[in-house]
């Protein structure tokens, strides 16, 4: 008879609850604010400038768990669509868009990727 | 980034305005545009602008350096109160660009994707918007 004996489960099972319901949803909400705070940063960068009533109410919206939402706040620069994709004047000619929310997400991706890297490599097990 | 701006804005204008069935569709010739040379007496019209451009991220494992990510967005307008048409000759766009391996004598494409789509109906001047981004990673020929 082969008898096997296996030691340390418990701590082992201790670790990985404490992986699971603490460690991780902390590692995931400080890189979800990271990344947020840095998105705005960019956003802010990239917006264009008239009276700037727009990029003052840039700001990070709809934060969940797994989550973070970062854009104007509608009310009140209601036209913040129209500066992103362009619009008609009341003559009728055409503005062309800005594109500042697009471009933005192309420059902070690769940023985004990183923060999450850096935070998992930190993460205690 | 060792291929010029104007290089790849001249791959995407003659993909755009040498294709028979979007010109057919337009209407007739001289209907792409770039986008800051729009104006109001012309429609249907097709437009485009790169608004964005970043190194490729493979470009660390490279000694050239010289892949690039660039967004590109097209946009769509027919004055027409049916969404029909305009949807058409996005449709077309969207068969010359998305997976295709697009190239000219200073530009080679790897892949080109569309990675967003929105249509708007302006009931003020009754013109069909429809605005498609594209992700073009290239690199000089």
């Amino acid at each position: 008879m082969i008898k096997i004996s296996i030691t340390g489960i418990e701590q082992l099972q201790k670790k990985l609850d404490n992986l699971v319901n603490t460690e991780l949803p902390k590692m995931l909400r400080e890189a979800l604010d990271e990344a947020a705070i840095e998105t705005l940063q960019t956003m802010q960068l990239n917006t264009p400038i008239d009276t700037g009533l727009l990029l003052e109410s840039e700001k990070i919206i709809e934060p969940t768990p797994l989550s973070r939402a970062i854009g104007p706040d509608k009310d009140p620069a209601y036209y913040a669509w129209w500066v992103e994709a362009g619009h008609h004047t009341v003559s009728g000619s055409w503005v062309p868009g800005q594109f500042y929310v697009q471009r933005t997400y192309v420059e902070i991706e690769p940023r985004i990727k990183q923060i999450f890297r850096n935070k998992l490599a930190q993460t205690k097990i | 980034m060792s291929r010029t701006l104007s290089e790849l804005q001249e791959l995407i204008f003659d993909t755009l305005n040498d294709d028979v069935t979007l010109r057919t569709l337009l209407g007739g010739t001289g209907r792409v545009k770039y986008a800051g040379v729009q104006n109001k007496a012309e429609y249907p019209v097709v437009t485009y602008q790169v608004i964005a451009e970043m190194d490729n991220a493979y470009n660390a494992d490279s000694p050239q350096a010289s892949i690039i990510s660039s967004r590109v967005v097209i946009q769509t307008f027919v004055n027409n109160t049916s969404p029909l048409t305009a949807a058409a000759i996005d449709d077309r766009i969207y068969a010359l660009f998305n997976g295709q391996a697009l190239s000219n004598t200073d530009v080679k494409v790897f892949s080109c994707y569309r990675v967003k789509r929105d249509e708007v109906y302006d009931y003020n001047v009754k013109v069909w918007v429809i605005t498609s981004s594209y992700n073009i990673v290239n690199t000089n020929a």
